[in-house]
């Protein structure tokens, strides 16, 4: 696992420096053209005290994390099914959740190093405003938060599989991108779409950082903490349903 | 002469047929399509987000909503243009492209006419759905001048990603550029107001050929104009743009196919 | 008039080889150090070689996508470095098997599109498009799309694509790997019919048995030179080795022995013994079949094993290996 992990990392280097880059790339992208509009001194959120700059870091991250592993994981069994590789697993000792638990553990490690450097202004901020537990605890929301994230993925997969294309993968990314609820403040949707948001974990993960590092008092917050972890154990709940029903049908057949 | 001008024409007809068909065909294509105004509606929202207030002034996100078009024009020729031999290279189809004797130059104009039918599907899409949805009027306040705009826009970021094309098969990892690209290429092209930008920025936007088609497509959709430009001025400046862009371009791919022959595809 | 003539092809490729996260050093690899070989019009050659021998960077240079660093080479007279346009027009090459088309056109489509890029009107793409499908045996799958296409399919449709502008020579590089026994006897059935219809063919493969059957003239190409060339008759003989003799025989004894003859394989139910054979093959069976009666042997069958290619080939070559 080890060496799986340092080979990915060694040979994707160039990729994490580019996927950190162009995050804040796209990150300043959203600062410049809001600031071009709205004013550099707009405030972002009505119920928080933020620095804009950092509010976006925390929010782009969330996003392009989201979206990497939702193209990672929902790829994962029709690219399995093409290249025959699903065979060989169902062929092999080892259980399907056991290769997806593993394949997973690589992917949550890159992302909370791609979270860390891309969040950095927030962190920092936890960091100077409130010390290095509040900051240790902004890192563990995001590994938290990431489990929903990798069983929305491994839905996004089964359906993919379902489908035999891999067309809705852009269409799940762009609903991703603009319902994430970690982007912009929920009041600023139309009131018919607000409940989008409200059925993503990323409306979550952003809701307990930013909770976490733009609260006044100097205690211990727990912010949006206890909503993550509720949001967590329905969306395990519901991945561990669809993955039994899901490898059942999938001993029945696999259909090129 | 009559012959080769022929042959040409025939084959650039073959490309556009071809084009259109793997372009559109099936259900696949218009999925890929109704996620362009999602995206759109997306970024609006995050950049209306830096002054929420805004979003009461339906003028404001009216030029938001049109700039958000800008870009996803752009993204939409770097992304389908520009990376269009790299496709067909890992394809193999590019071998067989290089063993006729069409020119690559030829063969990547007709792409571009079928990225241009794409962005306006998507453009069609994005104004019925995201316009209505943010309260702003889609109507255009001159549709005539709107449409030159639009058009002199689409040919001159298609144009861009002509000459961006050969080095893409030459990168790695071209996704990384392309990304980068699609992301800045917009900032200098015109789509926020000049005087938020800084003086050397400005120079940069008005030697941008991308800038004076933008700011044709703005003043006719909103009314606005960020750009200090007559609009006559702009038209000609547009199309000595698109003069030059292309003969840069096909220049480009003469090169690029002598190179690709000299190294091996 | 030579189909094919190749002078001293020499090609160079410069690749890097990375070390840890930043180092690398300029490595250059010389894929062709000087090949030469030619063959008539009307012939079917085959050029033979191991993986990474230098037949794709031979195909590629001929078929004009690719500058040799040294040499030439002529189609029918042309040359490929200077008169490239020329040799296009008369020239049809299977780069790949199962790549080269647009997977959401379906056969017909790619093949129209193709026949148009080499000046086809379209009513003369469609109509030749039509026939060539119907000579690979794809008329019936004409309006599927190609992504839907098995392997063998693929390899038909690249051949018909080949063919679409009528060239005078075809150029396959390995035709028939990976496909099944019935497609690749389809695809050997129509090159020897374009074979007797006058066009000149070639192909590369390292299937010894294929170029046997199909071939009029075969060079080996390894590491980049040719090693041996001529007509798998002149290369059995020159390279081959010897003929042998073999006789089957059945209900053998464990410790059998028969005179200078070797035991392939025994069984206890069936066993093959050997022995090479003199010029005068008669003579030879006849000797075989006295020993063997003479031990009262059971004899079930009784053949003349002549070298084939592929002994040439391990011959020349040098290791089995590397094939």
């Amino acid at each position: 696992m080890e060496a799986e992990v340092k080979e990915f990392i060694v040979r994707d280097l160039w990729s994490i420096t580019a996927i950190i880059i162009l995050t804040y790339v796209f990150t300043g992208f959203l600062y410049i053209v809001g600031s071009a509009f709205g004013g550099s001194s707009g405030s972002l959120s009505t119920s928080s005290n933020i620095d804009p700059f950092a509010y976006r870091a925390v929010g782009s991250s969330i996003v392009v994390l989201s979206m990497m592993i939702l193209s990672a994981m929902g790829q994962y069994i029709y690219s399995s099914i093409l290249s025959g590789r699903l065979e060989a697993l169902l062929a092999s000792p080892i259980s399907l959740s056991a290769v997806l638990v593993v394949t997973a553990i690589p992917m949550m490690i890159f992302g909370l190093s791609i979270f860390m450097a891309t969040a950095a202004p927030a962190i920092y901020i936890a960091l100077s405003k409130y010390g290095v537990i509040t900051a240790i605890e902004s890192i563990a929301i995001i590994a938290i938060g990431m489990i929903p994230l990798f069983v929305l993925g491994f839905l996004l997969s089964i359906a993919i599989a379902k489908l035999g294309s891999p067309v809705i993968l852009n269409l799940s990314q762009a609903f991703i991108f603009t319902f994430s609820g970690a982007l912009y403040p929920l009041i600023i949707l139309p009131e018919l779409l607000r409940l989008l948001p409200l059925s993503l974990p990323t409306y979550y993960i952003a809701e307990a950082l930013r909770g976490l590092i733009s609260s006044e008092s100097q205690s211990l917050a727990l912010g949006g903490v206890p909503r993550l972890l509720i949001v967590t154990l329905a969306y395990g709940s519901i991945g561990s349903i669809l993955y039994r029903r899901f490898s059942r049908s999938i001993r029945g057949g696999v259909a090129a | 002469m009559v012959l080769l001008r022929s042959t040409i024409l025939r084959s650039f007809s073959a490309d556009l047929w071809r084009g259109v068909l793997v372009n559109f065909r099936g259900v696949d294509p218009w999925v890929e399509m109704i996620s362009s105004p999602i995206w759109v509606l997306g970024l609006v929202l995050a950049i209306a987000s830096q002054n929420p207030s805004i979003l009461r002034d339906p003028i404001t996100v009216k030029d938001i909503c049109w700039s958000i078009v800008v870009f996803s024009m752009i993204s939409d020729k770097l992304w389908i243009v520009g990376h269009m031999l790299d496709r067909e290279k890992r394809s193999g189809v590019l071998e067989n492209i290089l063993v006729s004797n069409i020119p690559l130059s030829i063969h990547t104009l007709s792409p571009i006419i079928v990225s241009m039918l794409w962005s306006l599907a998507s453009l069609g899409i994005i104004l019925i759905t995201v316009f209505p949805i943010l309260g702003v009027n889609p109507a255009p306040i001159d549709p005539v001048l709107t449409a030159i705009g639009y058009i002199l826009s689409d040919i001159v970021a298609a144009g861009i990603a002509m000459l961006y094309a050969p080095a893409v098969i030459k990168l790695r990892r071209p996704w990384i550029f392309t990304t980068f690209f699609q992301f800045t290429l917009p900032l200098i092209s015109g789509i926020i107001p000049q005087s938020y930008v800084p003086p050397e920025i400005r120079g940069v936007i008005a030697l941008n050929p991308l800038s004076y088609p933008v700011e044709i497509l703005r003043r006719g959709a909103t009314g606005s104009s960020y750009i200090d430009v007559q609009i006559g001025e702009a038209f000609m400046i547009s199309i000595a743009g698109i003069a030059i862009l292309y003969m840069i371009g096909m220049l480009s791919l003469i090169i690029a196919r002598r190179m690709i022959i000299k190294r091996g595809v | 008039m030579l189909a094919v003539d190749a002078r001293d092809l020499i090609k160079r490729y410069v690749t890097k080889r990375r070390r840890g996260l930043f180092g690398g050093e300029k490595v250059v690899i010389e894929a062709l150090k000087g090949v030469s070989f030619s063959f008539e019009k009307g012939s079917i050659f085959g050029l033979l070689g191991p993986n990474g021998a230098g037949k794709t960077t031979t195909v590629k240079i001929l078929a004009t996508i690719l500058l040799p660093d040294g040499g030439d080479a002529y189609i029918e007279g042309f040359s490929v470095t200077k008169e490239a346009h020329r040799v296009r027009e008369i020239l049809g090459v299977v780069f790949s098997a199962d790549r080269g088309f647009y997977a959401r056109l379906t056969g017909l489509e790619n093949l129209i599109y193709y026949g148009m890029l080499y000046g086809l009107s379209g009513f003369d793409a469609r109509r030749k498009a039509e026939e060539l499908l119907d000579l690979v045996d794809l008329g019936d799958s004409r309006h599927r799309l190609y992504e839907e296409y098995s392997l063998g399919m693929r390899a038909r449709l690249a051949l018909a694509k080949a063919l679409i502008h009528d060239p005078s020579v075809v150029i396959l590089d390995e035709p028939t790997i990976g496909l099944d026994p019935v497609s690749s006897r389809r695809i050997r059935e129509i090159l020897k019919k374009l074979s007797r219809e006058g066009k000149s063919i070639m192909i590369t493969t390292h299937n010894m048995w294929e170029a046997e059957i199909l071939c009029n003239y075969v060079a080996v190409i390894m590491s980049g030179r040719i090693v041996a060339s001529g007509s798998p008759e002149d290369l059995r003989k020159r390279y081959g080795g010897q003929r042998y003799v073999e006789i089957e025989v059945l209900d053998p004894p464990d410790d059998l022995r028969v005179g200078d003859f070797e035991v392939v394989r025994n069984d206890g139910e069936i066993a093959v013994l050997r022995t090479r054979s003199s010029e005068d093959i008669a003579s030879s069976i006849e000797k075989a079949l006295l020993e063997a009666r003479s031990l009262g042997l059971r004899i079930a069958s009784i053949r003349v094993r002549e070298p084939s290619l592929e002994d040439v080939f391990v011959e020349v070559v040098g290791n089995p290996t590397k094939i």
